[in-house]
């Protein structure tokens, strides 16, 4: 496929995860990121396995259905259990990711050519990107831009003074549902571009980088991590293309780090 | 006296009002009503009750029992009732700035999938001009002062433009120059008609800054009237034991 085309939709993903990053690190929900990309693996093997093709929409519903499931295990865990929460996370995302493992497995022993698709949601490969994968990661930037201007000021409010909140009826449980939605989407969909064991750094690290680069402005830390998460996305895929056996995401990672370091230091410095 | 206080409207009315946080009562049995354009403070040790019972009167956490605020349930009431939170509930890190708290009070001149106007941001300044923090707009909220964090929260609370201010320690951990800025606004706020009902800590100014008190110990009443009848050393004794205000927890 066209490498503009790659690109085009390498950008659309990182843009939505860019967006995304930022409300997950100001809730300081970043490891529920993690977990929820995770999470998606099982997921996604079930869809391939019953479908036995590598269609996004199909891959996406089963990956959206299976990180539900680990968000309602997550609940069930905290209300029912007296664990903390970082103990549940960390058990519901080694169950969930190695369930994942188990079922990718077996399906490559099953010997389906197109396992290798499969394989690139580990990992990431840009390059695997299909014309119409670029189409859906078009309309899923464009629902995350819509939800994000029409709901900003509620996840704002909520997440800046929560009792004010309630006070003036802005539910906090609302915001939580939205950012919850609005993470399946950027974790599916960026799962092609840097795989599921990395998918959190896509969302976390440009965002922090921006929230320590603007500070103040919440419009301008949106912007900032939209634009360094496609930069370091076209760079990692060009890098991927130039050597062709080596997975995107941990190009694009490794580059993004980087950058989050010397961001994170000059700025400590001051 | 009590016959004119039967007589004088009510702002609040609490009946026979419980909370419990995970089966644990806080607040028991509580009944209380508050007289329209009062300063009433609820004074009592830490752990007494006094957020608790705010936080049931703006109906933010489930409880028992009944509460009217000028006759209505809550809900119809909201945009009547200025409400600020305990400093620590509020994530001090979040990129926001001076003038976008102030905006905040503004929620109730536009819908909230609605981005601010021009004239929000003019009216919110002004808000600001009245807490004598006009030149901070533009900072970031955790560069502020403790006092100065609390003047632009209650110009948050003045923008709500409400008839009822429910004020959780609007002078935890201010200055002396911000307390009494505060203050006077808040008598400038009786002045013009509205009711103000805060949590306060210190005991030396209650005769000062408030016309009622509601005494509370282990979410239990031990006192409400006009503060003069009701600050005996008795009841002082009561709600703070040997040591107060040295009791934590």
């Amino acid at each position: 496929m066209n490498i503009w085309y790659v690109l085009l939709g390498a950008s659309l993903i990182a843009a939505t995860a860019g967006i995304v990053g930022v409300w997950l690190v100001l809730r300081k929900e970043a490891l529920r990121g993690d977990v929820v990309s995770h999470s998606v693996l099982p997921g996604l093997c079930v869809a391939f396995w019953l479908f036995q093709e590598k269609n996004l929409f199909i891959l996406l519903i089963g990956a959206s259905v299976s990180a539900l499931l680990s968000l309602l295990v997550m609940d069930f865990l905290q209300e029912q259990t007296k664990l903390k929460k970082d103990a549940i996370m960390a058990i519901v995302l080694a169950f969930f990711f190695a369930l994942g493992l188990w079922l990718l497995i077996k399906i490559q022993y099953l010997g389906n050519s197109a396992k290798s698709g499969l394989d690139s949601f580990l990992f990431g490969k840009t390059a695997s990107l299909l014309p119409q994968d670029v189409w859906i990661a078009l309309v899923a930037f464009l629902l995350v831009v819509f939800i994000n201007y029409f709901m900003k000021k509620w996840l704002f409010y909520t997440t800046f003074d929560p009792e004010f909140s309630k006070s003036i009826a802005l539910s906090p449980k609302i915001a939580n549902y939205t950012i919850t939605f609005l993470s399946i989407i950027a974790i599916v969909l960026g799962l092609q571009a840097v795989g599921v064991v990395l998918m959190s750094a896509l969302l976390i690290t440009p965002a922090s980088i921006a929230i320590v680069l603007v500070r103040t402005n919440l419009s301008k830390i949106f912007l900032i991590s939209v634009f360094i998460n496609i930069i370091v996305v076209v760079l990692g895929t060009l890098l991927s293309y130039y050597f062709p056996k080596s997975p995107t995401g941990p190009w694009i990672v490794v580059i993004c780090s980087l950058l989050a370091f010397v961001v994170f230091f000059t700025k400590n410095n001051r | 006296m009590l016959s004119s206080e039967a007589k004088k409207p009510k702002v609040i009315t609490i009946k026979s009002v419980s909370v419990a946080y995970q089966k644990k009562p806080v607040i028991e049995n509580f009944s209380c009503d508050f007289p329209e354009n009062e300063i009433i403070g609820i004074v009592g040790a830490n752990g007494s009750g006094k957020s608790t019972l705010l936080k049931a009167i703006m109906g933010i956490i489930p409880f028992q029992g009944s509460i009217l605020i000028f006759g209505e349930k809550i809900e119809k009431v909201r945009k009547k009732i200025a409400y600020l939170p305990q400093r620590s509930s509020v994530d001090w890190d979040f990129p926001a700035s001076v003038l976008d708290v102030v905006l905040m009070g503004l929620y109730h001149k536009v819908a909230w999938y609605k981005p601010f106007r021009k004239e929000h941001k003019e009216l919110a300044l002004n808000y600001l001009e009245k807490v004598k923090m006009l030149d901070f707009a533009k900072k970031h909220i955790s560069e502020l002062s403790g006092g100065q964090q609390q003047r632009v929260f209650l110009a948050r609370a003045f923008a709500q433009e409400a008839d009822l201010f429910v004020l959780d320690e609007p002078l935890a951990g201010v200055d002396v120059s911000t307390e009494n800025i505060i203050i006077d606004l808040l008598k400038e706020l009786q002045k013009n008609g509205k009711s103000i009902v805060m949590v306060h800590h210190q005991i030396e100014n209650f005769k000062e800054y408030f016309n009622y008190l509601l005494m509370l110990k282990d979410g239990k009443k031990i006192a409400f009237g006009e503060t003069d009848e009701v600050l005996t050393n008795e009841n002082i004794f009561k709600i703070y034991g040997f040591k107060p205000l040295l009791v934590n927890g």
